[in-house]
């Protein structure tokens, strides 16, 4: 048995018409909406990113004005590293008066010193790590400068035998403030009436060899 | 029926015409802009945090300034602009006068330039006579000056009589600055 369909074929696409009508304009408005809420979104980043920028400039700000303090502070730190190596180059790093003071001590009443010679002297490159230097000038003549030098102490006097000799050259071993200590001569001689021995040792100051 | 298919022409277009504006006028402009403030942003990080790190040590950079401030102490006594030899001269005889030392000879030498350190050098020889007590205060004294003075050379000689009197020798060098 065939269905018989009463409804008029213009009615019957008129109804599909509309359909594909409303599903066009949903299609629309969909575009459309997806398009405005993008941009409230991508507005809304916009704004975040921009805040965000804001705040790091700002923090820049503030950090440029510490930081024209932190050059100034680096240059005076260079300016005084600068002037401390100056004064380390030319320093003398000898203190004359506890050498005399330490000699004065060392050698006791039989001893008596005719001559004490204190000289700066270059020290050999491969040796050389004390804090003196030394450096050659225009005219050719070193000067204290860039090399580095150690104190040689050269000690001439009399004692009443070679064994006040010996006492001493034992006393200057033993002593802090000084090192390689070398016995140069060691000789009878007569001293008016009465027999002494003349001696001269020579021997370095110890800041070069404590330095090392 | 074909008024109604114009009419979805004409909205068509229209959407299409706003889709286009859309994306040239509203996503390409905002894109460009996020795009161009993030990399604004990342660069400002990046600085912020080198100069935030340069900040950190500023603190320890203090203390190391005081700490070498300390070491150099006044420079300008130590190493004077320009010779100023005369008051160092003045004030070495002064001491000597003052320790009791006779014979006095203060003789400042040829000048020559460090130039290493950008200084010039002037050697003075000294030479005077006296007990050996007095020579080791006049050490003591000298190294109380604030003018960086160097020893080069000292030599002490007892004279022949061997009474006590000691005659002291010595080469120092002292230091300015031309500028």
């Amino acid at each position: 048995m065939k269905e018989i369909d009463f409804l008029p074929e213009w009615y019957k696409q008129g109804c599909l018409q509309q359909k594909k009508h409303r599903e066009f304009y949903i299609a629309l408005g969909l575009i459309v909406f997806i398009m405005a809420a993008w941009s409230i979104f991508a507005n809304g980043r916009v704004v975040v990113v921009k805040a965000r920028n804001t705040t790091l400039r700002n923090a820049k700000l503030i950090q440029e004005r510490s930081e024209t303090e932190y050059n100034q502070a680096d240059g005076e730190y260079r300016q005084l590293k600068s002037r401390c190596k100056i004064l380390e180059s030319v320093k003398s790093h000898i203190v004359v008066s506890n050498v005399i003071a330490e000699l004065t001590h060392l050698l006791d009443g039989g001893i008596i010193l005719k001559k004490l010679e204190i000289k700066a002297e270059l020290i050999p490159e491969q040796s050389g790590k004390t804090g003196i230097k030394v450096i050659s000038t225009a005219s050719g003549r070193p000067t204290l400068s860039e090399k580095k030098v150690r104190f040689r102490i050269t000690l001439a006097g009399l004692a009443a035998d070679a064994a006040q000799v010996a006492e001493v050259i034992n006393r200057l071993e033993q002593s802090n403030y000084f090192f390689q200590i070398v016995p140069g001569f060691s000789r009878n001689t007569i001293t008016g009436q009465y027999q002494a021995s003349e001696f001269e040792i020579t021997c370095y100051l110890a800041n070069y060899r404590l330095a090392n | 029926m074909q008024k109604i298919e114009r009419k979805q022409f004409v909205m068509s277009i229209a959407v299409v015409t706003l889709a286009v504006a859309f994306i040239l006028l509203q996503y390409l402009p905002l894109d460009k802009k996020t795009k161009s403030l993030k990399a604004a942003n990342t660069r400002l990080l990046v600085e912020n945090t080198a100069v935030s790190a340069r900040l950190e040590v500023l603190p320890q950079m203090y203390k190391g300034i005081e700490k070498i401030k300390e070491q150099v102490g006044d420079f300008d006594a130590k190493i004077p602009v320009g010779r100023s030899h005369g008051l160092f001269l003045h004030d070495l005889t002064s001491v000597m006068q003052k320790h009791g030392l006779s014979e006095l000879v203060v003789q400042p030498g040829a000048e020559t330039e460090t130039t290493a350190c950008g200084l010039s050098q002037i050697p003075v020889r000294i030479r005077c006579k006296g007990k050996l007590v007095q020579i080791f205060r006049f050490f003591k004294a000298l190294e109380g000056f604030e003018r960086i003075i160097q020893i080069e050379e000292v030599g002490l000689t007892a004279n022949d009589k061997i009474d006590g009197d000691v005659t002291m020798q010595a080469k120092v060098n002292i230091f300015y600055r031309t500028n």
